[in-house]
């Protein structure tokens, strides 16, 4: 089970509100590479999962990625909580505004909302954990991209920070994928399936 | 003080639910660890499995006793009597905490220093069985 504790797990502390801003960062909230969709992900696939380290890492991370989504959260209240209507009218944030006002709300920047269509539980050692390889990484060009967009330094400050995670998890992955590996039956030279061997 | 009594309505639903015959089920099957390839700790067994399960069973219990106040706190923040049966949950929680952490490995994964390796992935975790 899980407990709360009352903190970010990096300051966030955005002084200018930015419609715009909010628009993309929600993909990082709702999003398909986004944080939410990162903790189902790797919370989901620990069950299937037979090597106790591996699923130490899918813990471990899919617990940040919560922390995570609570500081996108964050910065999406701080951009948004202060803004006039005026603001926000002929920004791409008003469409958001009118379903969802300043809540947060779990989208993707296209406005389509959270989806596990966009996440995978395989049930299979490696093809989760390729997944979760990817994941991370694409996480981090979405990271780059919104890097590449905002000027704020507010707002890069924690967006850097959290680029940063998605690549040491990323090298956790690596280590978990060896770990694997190492640890499968060496006859099974392809690694086929080595996950599902029900007894006969 | 002393007289609060954990095993209220909400300790007995644990006591009464099957979670007693479950838990041994569980740890009797973690005992031939299924899990092959990586190192694996000793789960208890026999005797000593019995008193792993009621060790456990009154934790959970009890971190029960928090959750159930906790969520009542929220919104009846002056209760002074939930909080006087708070604070003796917390303690007695804590204590056995300990008790257990120090036999059976760790509960929580910053416990786990109290060894030259990390017990945090040698042990079940709590869905295998």
């Amino acid at each position: 089970m899980w407990v709360y504790k009352k903190s970010l797990q990096y300051p966030v502390k955005i002084k200018n509100p930015n419609p715009l801003y909010a628009q993309i960062i929600v993909s990082q909230l709702g999003g398909p590479d986004g944080e939410l969709g990162a903790s189902t992900r790797y919370l989901s696939q620990r069950f299937s999962m037979p090597y106790r380290e591996v699923v130490g890492v899918l813990t471990d991370v899919g617990t940040e990625e919560l922390a995570h989504v609570e500081m996108i959260s964050t910065i999406l209240h701080q951009l948004t909580r202060d803004l006039k209507p005026e603001e926000i009218a002929g920004t791409p944030f008003a469409a958001y505004f009118v379903d969802h006002t300043v809540g947060v709300y779990p989208t993707a920047a296209s406005g389509f909302p959270f989806t596990a269509a966009t996440l995978q539980s395989k049930g299979d050692v490696l093809a989760d954990l390729h997944e979760d390889l990817a994941a991370e990484q694409k996480a981090r060009v979405t990271y780059d991209n919104l890097l590449r967009l905002i000027d704020d330094p507010d707002v890069r400050d924690p967006l850097k920070y959290l680029r940063e995670r998605e690549i040491v998890h990323y090298q956790r992955f690596g280590d978990a994928l060896q770990i694997a590996k190492d640890s499968m039956d060496s006859k099974n030279f392809y690694a086929v399936n080595p996950a599902y061997q029900p007894k006969r | 003080m002393k007289n609060i009594r954990y095993n209220n309505r909400c300790a007995n639903t644990w006591q009464n639910d099957n979670v007693r015959s479950r838990c041994r089920c569980d740890y009797a099957d973690a005992a031939e660890v299924r899990i092959a390839g990586t190192k694996t700790r000793t789960v208890p067994q026999g005797r000593d499995m019995a008193a792993y399960c009621e060790m456990k069973e009154k934790l959970m219990a009890l971190y029960f006793v928090m959750t159930e106040l906790e969520l009542f706190l929220d919104v009846h923040p002056e209760n002074s009597a939930a909080i006087a049966r708070y604070k003796c949950a917390v303690k007695e929680y804590g204590e056995l905490a300990s008790v257990f952490e120090s036999k059976y490995g760790p509960i929580l994964a910053r416990n786990s220093d109290c060894a030259d390796e990390w017990l945090w992935v040698r042990e079940p975790w709590p869905w295998e069985g």
